[in-house]
C-alpha cells in the first residue's frame, strides 16, 4: 500500500507542474492565465475525479456489483435530462444555477433509483435494476430532448454531455467542494462498514450493521459526490469503474484502505486526462469524456476477461 | 450460563405470512442444538427470524438471559449473538485473515484500525479451523470449502456466546466436516449456545446434544437426539421416505440409514 500511495502521491505532484505549464506559453504564461485558469482547472479535475472514484467505490461495494458506477443509479440520466433541457429551453440562468440543475438532475434520478426499488430492504440487485431502468428512462427522454432541439443547440447538449473542465476563475471548485465535503466525509467514516457490505447483507446485519439505513446513507454520499461531480464537469465516466478497480489490484479490497487510495485514484486519472486533452490534437482541445471513454472501453472488456475481483 | 427460551416463536416474510411457527424450546450454555428438517422445512428462516433480519417479520418471543433478543440494539446483539449463512458471498479482494478480522467490527468502532488484541483473535480462530495455512491467501482463489472455514473463523472471532449456523458443514468434505462439528462441540463445552441446521447427521457423530425437527414450517419436535430419532417412523413420515437412524458403537455416533424399512 505504502508504494501504491507514494506511486500516487508522484503522479499527482509532477501532474500539477505538468498542468501549469501546459498551455501556449509554458511556464511563460502571464501570471493571471495561471493563477485563474491553469490552477482551478487543476484543482477542478482532482476533486471531481476524487468525487467519481469515491462515489464508484462506494457503490461497488454497496450494491455488490464490480460494474456499478456512479451512473448506476442514473446520476448520468438525470443531469442529463434537466441540463439538455436547459439548453433546449434557452433559458439564461445564473451559472450557479446552471451547475446546480446538474446536481439537483442526478440527485432527483437517485431518489427515483432509491424508490422504484421496493419498500422493503432494497438490497443491492433490486436497486441495480431500478438505476437501469432510470437510466435507460432518462437516455429516452434525453433523445427526445435532442430530437427536438435546433442544431446549434444539440452542439451545446452533446458538448456538456462529453464533459468540460475548462474554467475561468474558482467558482466552478467553490460549487464542488460542498459536494465533496458531504459525500467524502460519511463514506470515510463508513470505511468498516463497507467492509461489512462484501460478506453480503446477512453477515453485515449479524454484526450489528443496520444495513437498510446504512446502504440508504452511503448511497446519498455517493449520489451527492456524483452529482455534484457532473454539475461542475459533466456527466464524465469511467473514473468510478477504472479507478477503484485498480486500487483493488494495486492495494487490496479492505475499504480503509482503498477508499482514500480511490480519491487520490481518481484526481490523479483526472488530472492526467485533462493533460492528454490538452496536448493531443493542441491547441485545440478533446473533450476530457472522450479520452476517458477511450480508455473506459478497453478497461471494460478487461473487466469482463479477467472477472476481477469486487 | 447463558439460557436461550423460544416462546411460540414464529417467522414470516411479510406481516401475514407464516414460514416457521410454534418454536418453543428451552436451550443452556454448553449444549448444540441441530435443527433438521427437509428441505423449505423453514430451518434457515428460523434463524434468519432469531436475528430478526429485514423483510423477516416474528411473533412470540425469544429470549437470551431473559432478554428479549429483538428488543436488543443491533451491537448488543451482535456482541452477544453470531451468525453463518448458508453461502455467503466470497469478499473478493480481502485475504482470509482480513476476512476473519470482519468479524471483529462489533467490537470497534466503524473506521478503526485493527488491534494487536484483534489480530491474535483472528489467527487463533484460523487455528481453531485449521486454515492457518491460508491467512495470507485471497479469499477468492481458495476453495469453496476453504472459504466456509474461513467465514466459521470469522464467526469464531466474534467471540459470542451464541452461535447461529446454517448448514455449517456444507461444501466441508468428510474429515473437515467432522472436525468441524467436534470443534462446535468442544465449543459448547466452554458453556456456548450452538444453534446448527443440517442435513447430515451422520457428519455430526454425537456432537449435538438436542434436535429440533421442522416439517413444513412447524416444530414437530424437540428434545434429545433418541427421543426425535428413534421415536416410531416420525423421521420416515416427514422425510416421505424410509428411513433408520442408529447409534454406532463405540462412540454413540448417529448414523442414517435413508430408503431403509424400519
Amino acid at each position: 500500500m505504502k508504494r501504491t500511495l507514494a506511486i500516487l502521491i508522484l503522479l499527482a505532484c509532477t501532474g500539477i507542474v505538468v498542468s501549469l505549464a501546459t498551455g501556449p506559453l509554458g511556464w511563460n504564461a502571464p501570471g493571471q492565465v495561471i493563477m485563474y485558469l491553469r490552477l482551478p482547472r487543476i484543482l477542478l479535475a482532482i476533486t471531481a475525479g476524487a468525487s467519481l472514484a469515491v462515489s464508484g467505490c462506494v457503490l461497488q461495494a454497496v450494491l455488490r456489483n464490480p460494474l456499478a458506477t456512479p451512473y448506476t443509479l442514473g446520476i448520468s440520466a438525470g443531469a442529463g435530462v434537466t441540463a439538455g433541457f436547459i439548453i433546449l429551453s434557452g433559458i439564461s440562468l445564473p451559472i450557479f444555477l446552471v451547475y446546480l440543475s446538474g446536481t439537483a438532475g442526478a440527485l432527483a434520478a437517485s431518489t427515483l433509483t432509491w424508490f422504484l426499488a421496493g419498500r422493503g430492504q432494497r438490497d443491492h440487485s433490486g436497486l441495480i435494476l431500478a438505476g437501469v431502468t432510470v437510466n435507460l428512462l432518462g437516455a429516452s427522454v434525453l433523445l427526445l430532448i435532442e430530437y427536438m432541439s435546433p442544431a446549434s443547440r444539440l452542439v451545446e447538449i452533446i458538448r456538456w454531455m462529453m464533459g468540460d473542465l475548462a474554467v475561468s476563475g474558482y467558482r466552478r471548485v467553490l460549487f464542488l467542494l460542498p459536494f465533496l465535503v458531504a459525500g467524502m466525509v460519511p463514506a470515510l467514516l463508513k470505511t468498516g462498514t463497507l467492509n461489512q457490505f462484501l460478506t453480503g447483507t446477512e453477515m453485515a446485519e449479524s454484526r450489528g450493521v443496520n444495513t437498510v439505513r446504512e446502504r440508504f446513507l452511503l448511497l446519498i454520499a455517493a449520489a451527492v459526490l456524483a452529482g455534484g461531480a457532473v454539475g461542475a464537469v459533466g456527466p464524465i465516466g469511467f473514473v468510478g469503474l477504472i479507478v477503484p478497480h485498480t486500487m483493488r489490484r494495486l492495494a487490496g479490497g479492505d475499504y480503509r484502505r482503498l477508499l482514500p487510495l480511490s480519491a487520490l485514484g481518481g484526481a490523479v486519472l483526472m488530472l492526467w486526462a485533462d493533460i492528454f486533452s490538452r496536448v493531443v490534437i493542441s491547441p485545440a482541445e478533446l473533450p476530457i469524456g472522450v479520452i476517458l471513454s477511450l480508455l473506459g472501453g478497453p478497461f471494460f472488456l478487461y473487466l469482463l476477461i479477467k472477472k476481477p475481483r469486487l | 450460563m447463558s439460557e436461550l427460551i423460544f416462546q411460540d416463536f414464529g417467522v414470516g416474510y411479510s406481516p401475514g405470512s407464516v414460514a416457521v411457527s410454534g418454536v418453543s424450546m428451552r436451550i443452556t450454555g454448553g449444549s448444540v442444538t441441530a435443527v433438521i428438517g427437509p428441505n423449505g422445512s423453514g430451518k434457515s428462516t428460523l434463524l434468519k427470524g432469531i436475528l430478526s433480519f429485514p423483510g423477516v417479520h416474528t411473533r412470540g418471543s425469544v429470549t437470551l438471559d431473559s432478554l428479549d433478543i429483538h428488543s436488543m440494539n443491533r451491537s448488543e446483539r451482535a456482541g452477544r449473538i453470531a451468525y453463518l449463512p448458508q453461502s455467503p458471498p466470497v469478499p473478493a479482494g480481502l485475504t482470509a485473515i482480513e476476512t476473519v478480522l470482519l468479524g471483529r467490527f462489533p467490537h470497534r468502532s466503524a473506521w478503526s484500525r485493527d488491534s494487536l488484541e484483534d489480530v491474535k483473535i483472528a489467527l487463533d480462530a484460523l487455528e481453531m479451523v485449521g486454515a492457518t495455512h491460508l491467512a495470507d491467501k485471497f479469499t477468492d482463489e481458495i476453495s469453496g470449502g476453504e472459504n466456509r472455514l474461513v467465514n466459521l473463523a470469522a464467526v469464531l472471532s466474534q467471540k459470542t456466546e451464541v452461535i447461529l449456523l446454517d448448514e455449517p458443514g456444507s461444501s466441508l468434505d468428510y474429515g473437515h466436516a467432522v472436525q468441524l462439528w467436534k470443534l462446535l462441540a468442544d465449543l459448547a463445552e466452554r458453556g456456548m449456545i450452538i444453534l446448527a441446521t443440517t442435513h447430515r447427521i451422520e457428519m455430526s457423530g454425537n456432537a449435538f446434544d438436542k434436535v429440533l425437527l421442522l416439517s413444513e414450517g412447524k416444530s414437530l419436535a424437540f428434545g434429545e437426539p433418541e427421543d426425535v430419532f428413534l421415536s416410531g417412523d416420525l423421521l420416515s413420515r416427514v422425510y416421505k421416505t424410509p428411513m433408520e437412524v442408529r447409534r454406532s458403537s463405540p462412540d454413540g455416533s448417529w448414523i442414517v440409514f435413508p430408503g431403509v424399512s424400519v
